[in-house]
């Protein structure tokens, strides 16, 4: 018994201690961080600020706009991604060759870099882009091009669409696997009972799939929270910081100004939003 | 038969030391790169020159294919290891760099950099370094060669010169009834509501952005200014009265769909021009590189820069050399007084890039290229930005300010009032 | 009835797949056209003359099979870290009672909720620190603890899915935990490791903060930062961009075609069960 103890530990040890030398060493740290004035021009001789740094988080108009815009990012590319990503592994959910194929589609966006993915949708929703070519041009739905990438609202639903779209076949993946564990007597049952399709999705899938959901969920929440090449490259947060989201934000104040106290208490606050949003998951998945 | 759990350890133990051993080894190559790298090889010194040509660029390519290896030939004990990074990263990574000595030899600075790197003591004072400075100095046009100057002593040698001037689309003007490029800002006011008229959805105008680079030549033309003369306040010269007049009337236009180029989906000025999406643009010399590549059927027509109450004042753009090096600064100083000799002066000039050497300027080769002229023509008139450190800062206050005039309906005296209080804050630290 | 359901859902599925791949070909069809026709208006489909110019300009210009081999390098470099350590600490998690168990396991899935972009500059600092600067060693330490909770997580979901019952039998037999662990629970696991590969890949494939701020050497770089340098100053040549770009994503798409049918098994018994 003792035996057992000992090796568990020591399996953990390395991979604990390279994991705390490199991810919560500089975490910590970070934390550090803000509580000074810590800027490049200082690096050498930082002043001890205490919660100065937090306290201008809180007065910083931009801060609440990026939290919002984060937050509006979340409620629409979330949902979006998980039960599209749902329906469509629903549908996939066969052996087939014609499955198979539709599925490596769905999943090619996953395997896109965010970078190419931003670039290209940028190109599709220029004002001389594709898009509008096919609404103004072709179909004739409007009459004037649409600006979609210059005004904040639009933008952001341009950004939310590339996070859908890049997320389906993820969400499509997770959701497969834990259809093909849902016993088939369930929905054999169910037949004879003369249920239909939705009937069945509704009392059988759904409740067999829960706790993938529920991982989902989480998982798609907080890739929601750290969504920021897409934003970087295609409005660069703008216009006028209109449409920052957190981490942009915090990038521009550590790397464009270099302030970088202020800009580990900004990736603190967030940190801390993030991890209560986290944690109001977890209580609410428990009741249910 | 039970093993010793023990040893049984001692493997994966070894492996992971061995792994350890290796990455302490492995940061030693590195350790010291811009350093002592010539106690590795007899007296072969390799200096690293960071760069912001774009790769597969003709300027690069001249760079690595042509100029690189000529002086080492020339040189023979000194190598040159360029690295090109996009323009942006290169300010960070030398202030990054800055900070933990990590810098390169030589570097190309844009021309608003020096002072900057000037101010965290990182470039050397080549006046008080090198004894053959002024003579070396001479070579060069005045304008570019002020710009390396910060204080009493010249940080940089000038590298390459550039400005903007008027290009326009003469059958468009045609179509709309006018013979000529404006010459006045008034007159390119008039012109922009005629052009608009001729083509619904394409704009009289195009600026790319709204940064200091784009809009002080319009304010300096018209009388106002960012700062004053002593580079001490912003008040009384930003939300002047002829600051508030020209940035009004830009947005009038604005408003009024003849101008456009800067909201984020915008078509992209240089291409727009030359697919009659802007009627006029205000440009480098690159975009006749771009035309070239790009266009080669457009016919590209320039003019000069309109002229507004105080004459047509162009932004002086440019790129700098510099040296950081601390090990290697005699090497430095013969690459860089290589890269502004004349025969590297002209070999960049032949892809684009306006030499600042004046035999360069005075050759044969330099003298055909047609499209130089008027560039050469306006630089004589060009101003450049306020030399001070905190002008990289400015320029975003500068931005977000008329991002947030044009793309919204505020009253402008107000926001260059507010503008205006911001840098005088900045200067003050 | 059943027909018409059949049919409209293979319609909604097949818009789906095109708007899921539309923008890739869009990709590649600017990545075949010449210059002249990028922001040709209407934008065409189909490149009218295509090229494969921007193809070989994006792998000759600056020596691009070395930063692909770089990215190679360097992603298998980080997965050698990675699992060997991630499935001590899941089997650990897995298997055995001990102090700080869920301590230590909370603060490795809490660390999933942190953006690596925060944590920059103090790594940045701790790699300058430890003389890693401008090192393959630098990225391939950061990226492997980056990716350590994630994976974490999938092998141990996974491992605990194998039944005790091996473990009691290894150990009747004279074996340690360590035989357990390299030649019973691992072997079985291979299912596991495979979307663990994939997701992994596609973070350290493509990341371009961290490595932009400490890889200075050229010969060094990876293929994002290859592909950022192709934009200019004032101007982009984005078939070149594009073409790179496709050049870049083309070992994924490989490596996923391979790998798809241990996926959807891998997944099965790691995540979801949890």
């Amino acid at each position: 018994m003792k035996q057992q103890k000992w090796s568990g530990v020591l399996f953990l040890l390395p991979g604990f201690l390279f994991f705390c030398l490199f991810l919560i060493y500089p975490l910590l740290r970070n934390f550090l961080y803000s509580f000074y004035d810590f800027k490049l021009s200082n690096i050498n001789h930082t002043v001890y600020v205490g919660l100065e740094n937090y306290a201008r988080v809180i007065e910083d108009p931009i801060f609440w706009i990026s939290l919002k815009n984060i937050i509006i990012y979340g409620l629409i590319s979330v949902p979006g991604q998980m039960i599209l990503g749902f329906i469509v592994a629903y549908a996939l959910n066969a052996s087939t060759k014609s499955s198979k194929i539709f599925r490596t589609f769905y999943f090619l966006p996953v395997v896109t870099s965010w970078v190419v993915a931003s670039l290209i949708f940028k190109f599709i929703f220029t004002d001389q882009g594709l898009l509008n070519y096919l609404i103004t041009d072709v179909l004739h739905l409007t009459e004037s091009r649409i600006s979609w990438l210059s005004e904040p609202a639009k933008a952001l639903s341009v950004i939310s669409m590339l996070g859908i779209w890049k997320g389906v076949g993820w969400a499509m993946v997770i959701y497969l696997a834990a259809l093909q564990n849902v016993p088939k007597e369930l929905y054999e049952s169910a037949d004879l009972d003369g249920s239909n399709t939705w009937q069945k999705i509704r009392y059988i899938t759904l409740p067999s799939i829960k706790f993938t959901t529920f991982f989902v969920q989480i998982m798609l929440i907080i890739g929601a929270f750290n969504v920021f090449t897409s934003i970087f490259l295609i409005t660069k947060g703008g216009p006028v910081h209109q449409t920052e989201v957190m981490l942009t934000w915090m990038y521009s104040k550590a790397f464009t100004e270099y302030d970088l106290g202020y800009a580990s208490a900004l990736s603190y606050t967030f940190a801390a939003i993030i991890a209560v949003l986290t944690f109001i998951q977890f209580k609410i998945n428990k009741l249910n | 038969m039970k093993t010793n759990r023990f040893s049984e350890w001692l493997s994966p133990m070894i492996f992971i030391l061995i792994i350890a051993l290796l990455a302490a080894c492995g940061n030693n190559e590195n350790a010291g790169q811009t350093a002592a790298s010539d106690n590795n090889k007899g007296k072969d010194v390799t200096l690293t020159f960071w760069h912001h040509y774009s790769s597969a660029s003709p300027e690069e390519k001249v760079l690595t294919d042509v100029l690189i290896p000529k002086f080492e030939s020339e040189n023979p004990g000194i190598k040159v290891n360029a690295v090109a990074f996009p323009w942006d990263e290169l300010h960070k990574k030398i202030q990054i760099g800055g900070s933990v000595n990590e810098l390169p030899d030589v570097a190309r600075l844009d021309i608003i950099w020096v002072p900057e790197f000037q101010a965290t003591d990182l470039l050397v004072a080549l006046d008080e370094e090198f004894s053959d400075f002024a003579e070396v100095s001479k070579n060069f046009l005045e304008g570019p060669t002020s710009t390396a100057k910060v204080g009493d002593h010249y940080y940089a040698l000038p590298l390459n010169t550039n400005t903007k001037v008027m290009f326009w689309n003469k059958e468009w003007f045609e179509q709309a009834g006018l013979s000529a490029a404006p010459a006045t800002t008034d007159e390119f006011f008039e012109a922009l509501g005629k052009l608009k008229a001729t083509n619904g959805n394409g704009w009289g105008f195009g600026e790319p952005a709204l940064q200091g680079w784009n809009i002080l030549p319009w304010i300096w033309s018209n009388g106002g200014d960012v700062l004053s003369p002593e580079f001490d306040t912003a008040k009384g010269y930003l939300n002047s009265a002829e600051t508030v007049n020209i940035i009004t009337k830009l947005r009038d236009k604005y408003n009024a769909g003849e101008l456009s180029g800067f909201k984020q989906g915008d078509i992209p000025v240089t291409e727009g021009h030359a697919n009659s999406t802007y009627a006029m643009m205000v440009e480098g010399p690159w975009a006749f590189a771009q035309f070239q590549s790009q266009f080669q059927d457009f016919n590209a027509m320039t003019a000069s820069f309109p002229a507004g109450s105080a004459g047509s004042v162009q932004v002086l753009g440019g790129e700098d050399i510099g040296i950081f090096s601390k090990a290697h600064k005699q090497e430095s100083w013969e690459f860089i007084k290589f890269l502004t000799s004349e025969y590297a002066q002209v070999e960049m000039g032949r892809v684009g890039q306006i030499p600042v050497n004046l035999q360069a300027i005075e050759h044969a080769d330099i003298k055909a290229i047609d499209y130089f002229t008027p560039f050469l023509e306006q630089l004589k008139t060009a101003k450049a930005r306020p030399p001070i450190a905190q002008w990289p800062q400015i320029d975003t206050i500068l931005s977000d300010t008329m991002s947030i005039i044009f793309l919204s309906d505020r009253d402008v005296q107000a926001e260059l009032d507010a503008a205006a209080d911001k840098i005088d804050a900045l200067l003050k630290k | 009835m059943e027909f018409l359901k059949k049919t409209t859902t293979a319609i909604a599925l097949t818009i789906g797949a095109i708007i899921s791949i539309y923008p890739l070909i869009f990709m590649i069809s600017t990545a075949l056209q010449p210059a002249t026709f990028l922001f040709e208006y209407p934008p065409k489909l189909f490149p009218s003359e295509p090229t494969f110019q921007n193809f070989i300009q994006a792998w000759t210009s600056q020596s691009f099979s070395v930063y692909l081999g770089n990215s190679v390098l360097v992603t298998l470099l980080s997965f050698v870290f990675l699992f060997v350590f991630s499935s001590t600490m899941a089997f650990a998690y897995s298997r055995f009672e001990f102090k700080g168990k869920n301590l230590s396991f909370s603060i490795i899935m809490a660390a999933l909720v942190i953006p690596s972009l925060t944590l920059i500059i103090p790594q940045f600092i701790l790699i300058n620190k430890l003389g890693l600067f401008d090192s393959y060693w630098g990225l391939v330490f950061v990226y492997a603890a980056g990716a350590i909770p994630f994976t974490t997580f999938l092998l141990k979901g996974f491992f605990d899915t194998i039944t005790k019952d091996i473990d009691e039998s290894v150990y009747m037999d004279g074996g340690s935990s360590l035989r357990l662990f390299i030649s019973i629970i691992l072997p079985l696991s291979k299912p596991a490791f495979v979307p663990a590969i994939i997701f992994n890949m596609l973070t350290i494939w493509e990341e371009f903060p961290w490595a932009l701020t400490i890889i200075n050497d050229p010969l060094k770089r990876t293929l994002p930062i290859a592909l950022a340098t192709f934009q200019g100053q004032y101007t982009t040549q984005w078939g070149i961009v594009f073409a790179g770009s496709l050049i870049a994503v083309l070992p994924l798409i490989i490596l996923f075609i391979f790998l798809q049918r241990y996926f959807i098994a891998g997944m099965t018994a790691g995540a979801v069960k949890g």
